[in-house]
């Protein structure tokens, strides 16, 4: 009996869409996020550590601050479907909630208290940022980025 | 009769016995009766089958006959193919591994395409405010790829008090 020439490029096809599918929990693994709590000031800091340059463009292109620092940096692993806590100050806490979509809830909390929530769907390269008015009219930012 | 005796009676036809065996089988056979009658018997059987094997003379000798086996093999032309189907035969074992990765391509770019489709409603989101003193709002920086929340405390609630709940001024603290 002769064998179809069509067989052996379809068994392989058929591997391969097999393989592709299987890889789509792989996808749904844990979400490593970068947050960086941001000070944005006009004045020039030496105490304070610069953004990297990529994040201050993003910065400098969209809000009107000259300068902005880091003051604090986490890079976090949230599993699917939990919760994480990250401390970006000593008031300030945030909440970060792995959602189907993937979308991620961000709650803000500020001294013990909820302040606000954003759910968003994340994408690689977007920056989410959440920000607000400081004394001496500087700026903070929370920056919260995917890394994998 | 004994086995023993109708064995020594057929080599003994075929002369193969010692001439001592031979002198024992012609003492037997000459006061065995039925010793006679079996070796007429086999007399008869081995004179029939030797007049009546038929003999089936070659044309040719035996290498004669082969060599001309072997050279009709080696002067065989193989078949014409028509050229319409030599065509297709030639184009189909081209057209059968590139249909082949063609799907393999096709399957794969389907599959990033899924993984990574852009959902076109990817930039909304939802803000909500948690505190009553505090408002936001939002925009998205297409240039920068960069979605915004700002939160500002309420103007009247501002205005009223300068308290230490200020939690604009307290994140960076």
């Amino acid at each position: 009996m002769s064998r179809s020439p069509f067989r052996r490029p379809f068994q392989f096809a058929v591997a391969l869409f097999l393989a592709m599918f299987l890889a789509f929990p792989v996808q749904a693994a844990n979400l490593k996020l970068d947050a960086k709590l941001v000070w944005g000031s006009d004045e020039p800091s030496k105490e304070h550590k610069p953004v990297d340059p990529a994040l201050a463009a993003t910065l400098t292109n969209t809000f009107k601050w000259k300068h902005y620092y880091v003051i604090t940096n986490v890079v976090t692993d949230i599993p699917s479907r939990e919760t994480r806590k990250v401390k970006i100050s000593e008031p300030c806490t945030i909440e970060i909630t792995e959602l189907e979509g993937p979308k991620i809830e961000v709650k803000v909390i500020g001294k013990g208290k909820p302040v606000s929530k954003t759910v968003k769907q994340i994408q690689k390269g977007e920056v989410i940022t959440i920000g607000g008015d400081a004394e001496n009219k500087c700026a903070w930012f929370i920056v919260i980025t995917q890394l994998e | 009769m004994k086995a023993e005796l109708e064995l020594k009676l057929q080599a003994y036809l075929d002369g193969e016995l010692s001439a001592g065996d031979a002198r024992e089988v012609d003492a037997s056979l000459a006061h065995d009766p039925e010793a006679q009658q079996l070796l007429a018997e086999l007399r008869t059987t081995v004179g029939v089958l030797r007049d009546n094997e038929p003999l089936m003379p070659l044309p040719e000798s035996r290498d004669f006959y082969w060599s001309k086996i072997e050279r009709a093999i080696e002067s065989a032309q193989p078949e014409r193919v028509q050229p319409l189907l030599a065509f297709w035969y030639s184009l189909r074992r081209i057209l059968v591994p590139v249909a082949g990765v063609a799907l393999v391509l096709f399957l794969g770019i389907a599959s990033l395409k899924v993984n990574t489709v852009s959902d076109p409603l990817a930039h909304l989101a939802e803000v909500e405010s948690l505190s009553e003193h505090v408002s936001s709002f939002s925009f998205r920086s297409q240039s920068q790829n960069m979605f915004v929340v700002w939160l500002h405390e309420n103007a009247d609630e501002q205005a009223a008090t300068d308290s230490d709940d200020d939690f604009d001024d307290a994140v960076l603290q």
